[in-house]
């Protein structure tokens, strides 16, 4: 056994350079650090791991060469990796979902990494390290939600790049008898640290990994789902009982804090901006809006919730499945999405579309209506995960539905107070005239809507007693997400085509560094559900646009999505803006057309005969003189002699000693090659009469 | 030159394409951005450009060295572009030292990375132009360009000279008798050796008159004899291995001491340096022993042509090497009544230089 093993030591030379070390043991510090920060590992783990992992790269460097004892160490370490791996495996006992292994997997390979930072000698060992220091950083990437990992990330892959360098270095010199250098001294290399190596490397791999990264699909391959968190003891709590919406005001005025409409009721006539707080992040297969609270009844000013009594609730644990009377059918898109919420919210789920299953912590109730409702308020730090299901039907198939009354427990959405005037029924029919089928009236409102009403979060409040329907629609002209919702709703109402206006918020700002939909104050929203007969709810959104669950290439690919949305910036800017932007495309046009042209001339200059084999330094700085001729416009003739060329530019730019040429002929033609001092002369007074070519016109 | 990623590209890649998996799986974006990252690695490395078709290498060395030697040489990177040459390998091939391995810090534009050190000449031979494979995967180990040039310079490295002292020099039968060298020292040479007692058959010219007159007795001149019989040093049938390596000392060393014992010595034998060298000095008779080759001519041949070239008076030493089929050339020499000498090398446990009649 020991034979064995120090046979298998002796095989690999020891590795002498501390900067390599010291790069691989930054990139392992560095994923424990990324670790660290997302809470994978506590801080006095850490601590620990960070002194273990230094106390073990000192004994690797201290003890890189074969000992005697050599195979104690490693006989201990393959035990401590057995304890460590057992350890692994306990803990993976007590887990409820698949994504509650990364902790303990983090942990394990922190523990591998400790270990193995015990036995290091040789370079293949570190570069084995290094690898693993990448599992590290990947735990981290897939826990990490915010900015913070950039930074990591840049620390990391300057180790990285720092080690990848050291290590190629090591393997040129690891069996060289001596390094070169251009002062003429012997063997400083194996001390340089390569910063201007590395410092050059930093652009290309940025441009590299930036184009990599804006050309790489990041759609959803798999449509498996794993929870990304753990439930605990989930327990299904009763959460019967009204909305709370924490920061919500009263009066007419928005408190700026909170969306009003997060409320058993959306008051149509309260005002007011909204904050940019960031209040939850979504990790979504597709964008969506996330709708929240469902509305059923209009009064003239209000729009009501069901009633919080007869909220249901959905089971006696988690995972909870909405109820199958509430269901809509038909095609449908599946969309998996886990919610960090970052801000105090409603006790209410918010979920894209239909939320088929809820995995939340505590109890969840289906009220009257199919909103999804929780005892107590969402505080931050609270993580649920939902996976819904959207109407993905296109018009088309939608217009082959028949037309049909709806069942009786849809009426509900048909009803409409007597404050609505006749006028807003005419206006719709008005509208619609001319469209046979249901969704062809959908769009038709929605069309009429956008091209007439402006959008303002001021619009006039009705006076008192006035629909707010009607004001929006006959008075005012103006309006917010609520007034179109509402307006498109009621109007559909008066079509005998079942609608309700549902609130939450808006798809949010993907960020496309961590993946995470980031969604503020400012994306509440409200937005209208149309029933269809055999398929139930889909949504529209007269005021923007709901989100395409697939989104196609703009969405998977970020540079796609990019040049997207760049078009569509300058479409909107106007005769100004996209004559700018004419201006801009033209001259980067000309731009990149001179550098081609130049990177084409220098590319003809390269194609040029190689040096003949065995060409020395002289024969090499005749070529130069050579091509200095050629830039200056007076090239070599073919059937000019190297003799007649030098006499030529020595003629126009001074003389040149008969040396120099005799050199080049006893390099270029000589059985044995000149001595050293002449070659440097005869270099240097070539070199001399090229930079003389080149600099007099 | 070519360009080959090198295996750990391949992994890096690998597991850049496995992180995108699990990015798309676990939809995490940072892991799309590590990916990026680490893809990007892979790909700047192997886009990287090594502009080694700009560089040239010069190796500086002494025209000759002995086997064993410690050779001082000078080995240079010239970087004849405007753009700096990475870091390097630098494989020399030169077998006179076995080749040797150099790494070379990176050179900027029109410079030179140079380093002087010193190689032990490992065998014998005449060394020419030999190979430099310039090879570098800079920055990150990823992409390797290699480039081999053919680099002049020549290195003669002689043969070990052991001592043989003792050697038994061949002579032709004509000299061998008493009476033919006495005759022979008196008055065949220009140098003048001595005087001495007239004996029968000396010429009347060669009488030293004032010697006679002084002493009342016939006296006569002696003078030293130069035509002392020639070395022909013989190598045929060599072979380039261990045994042939000893028979290019041997045949260095004796004649050496041939030349030491004041004896013309012509040396045969294939080489780099043709087949004859007639009348050589010490230099040519190590280089033409540094440079004997293989051939496919035959022993007999070689001795034919030295009696074409230097008559009966020639005493020859003849090396076997290979299948040791000398006979025929040693009876041929025997013939003609030439003094033969064999050497024929033995194991090495035993004497290398044997003599036979």
């Amino acid at each position: 056994m020991k034979d064995v093993l120090a046979r298998g030591s002796a095989r690999r030379l020891p590795e002498d350079s501390i900067a390599l070390r010291a790069a691989v043991l930054g990139a392992v510090l560095t994923g424990l650090a990324a670790l660290t920060s997302v809470g994978a590992v506590s801080l006095p783990a850490a601590l620990l791991f960070t002194v273990l992992l230094l106390a073990g790269y000192s004994f690797s460097y201290v003890y890189r060469h074969p000992t005697s004892w050599g195979w104690v160490v490693k006989i201990v370490l393959t035990l401590a990796a057995i304890v460590a791996v057992t350890q692994f495996f306990g803990a993976l006992r007590q887990l409820q979902t698949v994504d509650e292994a990364r902790f303990p997997l983090a942990n394990l390979f922190l523990a591998v990494q400790v270990l193995h930072g015990f036995d290091l000698p040789a370079r293949k060992d570190l570069n084995f390290s290094l690898g693993s220091s990448l599992a590290l950083m990947a735990i981290a990437a897939t826990l990490s939600q915010d900015m913070a990992f950039a930074f990591y990330l840049v620390v990391y892959f300057a180790f990285v790049m720092a080690a990848l360098t050291l290590s190629h270095r090591s393997e040129l010199g690891g069996s060289a008898a001596a390094w070169m250098t251009a002062d003429g001294k012997t063997d400083p290399g194996r001390a340089r640290f390569p910063w201007d190596d590395i410092g050059r490397a930093v652009l290309p791999v940025t441009l590299c990994g930036a184009l990599i990264f804006m050309l790489m699909p990041q759609s959803v391959a798999s449509q498996y789902f794993a929870l990304p968190f753990s439930l605990g003891e989930g327990i299904g709590a009763d959460a019967a009982g009204g909305i709370m919406n924490p920061g919500g005001g009263s009066g007419t005025r928005s408190s700026g804090e909170a969306y009003h409409g997060f409320d058993d009721r959306m008051d149509l006539n309260v005002r007011g901006d909204l904050g940019d707080q960031l209040v939850m992040r979504v990790r979504s297969s597709a964008p969506a809006m996330w709708k929240g609270i469902v509305f059923g009844e209009y009064d003239g000013r209000y729009w009501k919730a069901a009633d919080p009594d007869a909220a249901v609730p959905a089971g006696d644990a988690p995972p909870y499945q909405y109820p199958v009377g509430l269901r809509s059918l038909g095609p449908r898109v599946r969309i998996s999405q886990t919610y960090y919420v970052e801000a105090e919210q409603p006790n209410v789920i918010f979920a894209a579309g239909q939320p088929d299953t809820i995995w939340y912590e505590g109890g969840v109730s289906i009220d009257a209506l199919g909103g999804v409702r929780t005892p107590s308020t969402l505080t931050p730090g609270t993580v649920y995960s939902v996976v819904s299901t959207r109407g993905s039907a296109p018009a088309e198939e939608l217009r082959e539905l028949p037309q049909e009354p709806p069942p009786d427990h849809i009426e509900r959405y048909l009803e409409l107070p007597d404050s609505v005037p006749d006028r807003v029924g005419e206006l719709a029919r008005s509208i619609t005239r001319g469209e046979s089928t249901d969704v062809d009236k959908v769009l038709a409102i929605e069309d009429y809507l956008r091209r007439n009403y402006e959008y303002s979060l001021d619009s006039p409040v009705p006076p008192a007693g006035r629909d707010a329907v009607d004001h929006f629609l006959f008075d005012a002209d103006v309006g917010f997400c609520e007034q179109f919702a509402s307006a498109t709703a009621v109007m559909l109402r008066s079509l005998r085509i079942p609608a309700r206006v549902v609130a939450g918020y808006a798809v949010g700002r993907r960020n496309a560094l961590s993946g995470y939909y980031e969604v503020r104050s400012s994306d509440a929203h409200a937005w209208v559900e149309v029933w269809f007969p055999n398929y139930g709810w889909y949504e529209f959104d007269p005021t923007f646009a709901i989100p395409k669950a697939d989104g196609g290439l703009e969405r998977s690919i970020p540079l796609v999505g990019a040049i997207s949305a760049l078009w569509r910036s300058v479409r909107d800017a106007g005769p100004l803006g996209q004559a700018v932007a004419a201006a801009i495309t033209v001259a980067l046009a000309a731009f990149a057309a001179r550098a081609g042209w130049r990177a084409s001339r220098r590319r003809r200059g390269r194609g040029r005969a190689p040096l003949p084999p065995g060409a020395g330094p002289v024969t090499a700085a005749f070529r130069r003189f050579e091509d200095a001729l050629a830039t200056a416009g007076r090239p070599r003739a073919p059937g000019e002699t190297a003799r007649e060329a030098v006499a030529r530019a020595a003629r126009a730019h001074g003389p040149m000693s008969r040396t120099a040429l005799q050199v080049f002929e006893v390099e270029r033609y000589g059985p044995l090659p000149p001595r050293d001092e002449d070659v440097a002369t005869a270099v240097e007074e070539l070199d001399r009469l090229s930079r003389a070519v080149r600099e007099t016109p | 030159m070519s360009r080959r990623p090198t295996a750990k590209a391949g992994t890096v890649a690998a597991v850049g394409v496995l992180l995108v998996g699990t990015a798309t799986t676990a939809q995490a974006g940072w892991l799309f951005v590590l990916s990026a990252g680490v893809l990007g690695l892979v790909v700047s490395g192997v886009l990287t450009w090594h502009r080694l078709g700009a560089a040239s290498v010069t190796r500086s060395l002494p025209a000759r060295a002995r086997v064993g030697e410690d050779v001082s040489l000078r080995v240079s990177v010239h970087n004849a572009s405007g753009k700096r040459l990475p870091v390097l390998r630098v494989e020399d091939r030169f077998t006179a030292f076995g080749g040797f391995a150099l790494a070379s810090e990176s050179v900027p534009g029109g410079g030179t990375a140079t380093v002087e050190l010193t190689r032990t000449a490992l065998r014998r031979g005449v060394f020419d132009d030999s190979d430099v494979v310039l090879s570098t995967a800079a920055p990150f180990g990823l992409m390797r360009t290699r480039r081999t040039i053919s680099v002049a310079s020549r290195l003669v490295v002689h043969p070990l000279v052991i001592d043989v002292s003792g050697f038994p020099l061949p002579e032709t039968p004509a000299t061998t008798s008493d009476e033919a060298l006495a005759a022979a020292r008196t008055g065949a040479g220009e140098v003048f050796a001595g005087v001495r007692d007239y004996r029968p058959g000396d010429q009347r010219r060669w009488i030293h008159w004032r010697t006679t007159a002084r002493t009342g007795r016939l006296a006569v001149r002696e003078h030293e004899d130069p035509a002392r019989s020639p070395i022909v040093i013989v190598v045929a049938g060599f072979e380039d291995d261990e045994v042939g390596e000893r028979v290019a000392s041997a045949a260095a060393s004796v004649a050496l001491y041939a030349l030491d014992a004041a004896r013309p010595v012509h040396c045969v034998g294939h080489g780099r340096f043709g087949e004859v060298v007639d009348n050589a000095t010490r230099l040519q008779v190590l280089d033409w022993a540094a440079g004997l080759e293989p051939s496919d001519s035959r022993a007999e041949d070689a001795v034919a042509a030295a009696f074409r070239r230097w008559g009966r008076r020639c005493s020859f030493v003849l090396f076997e090497t290979g299948d040791g089929s000398l006979r025929p050339a040693i009876d041929l020499a025997v013939r003609r009544g030439a003094a033969v000498q064999i050497v024929r090398p033995v194991s090495e446990d035993e004497e290398p230089v044997e003599t036979a009649a």
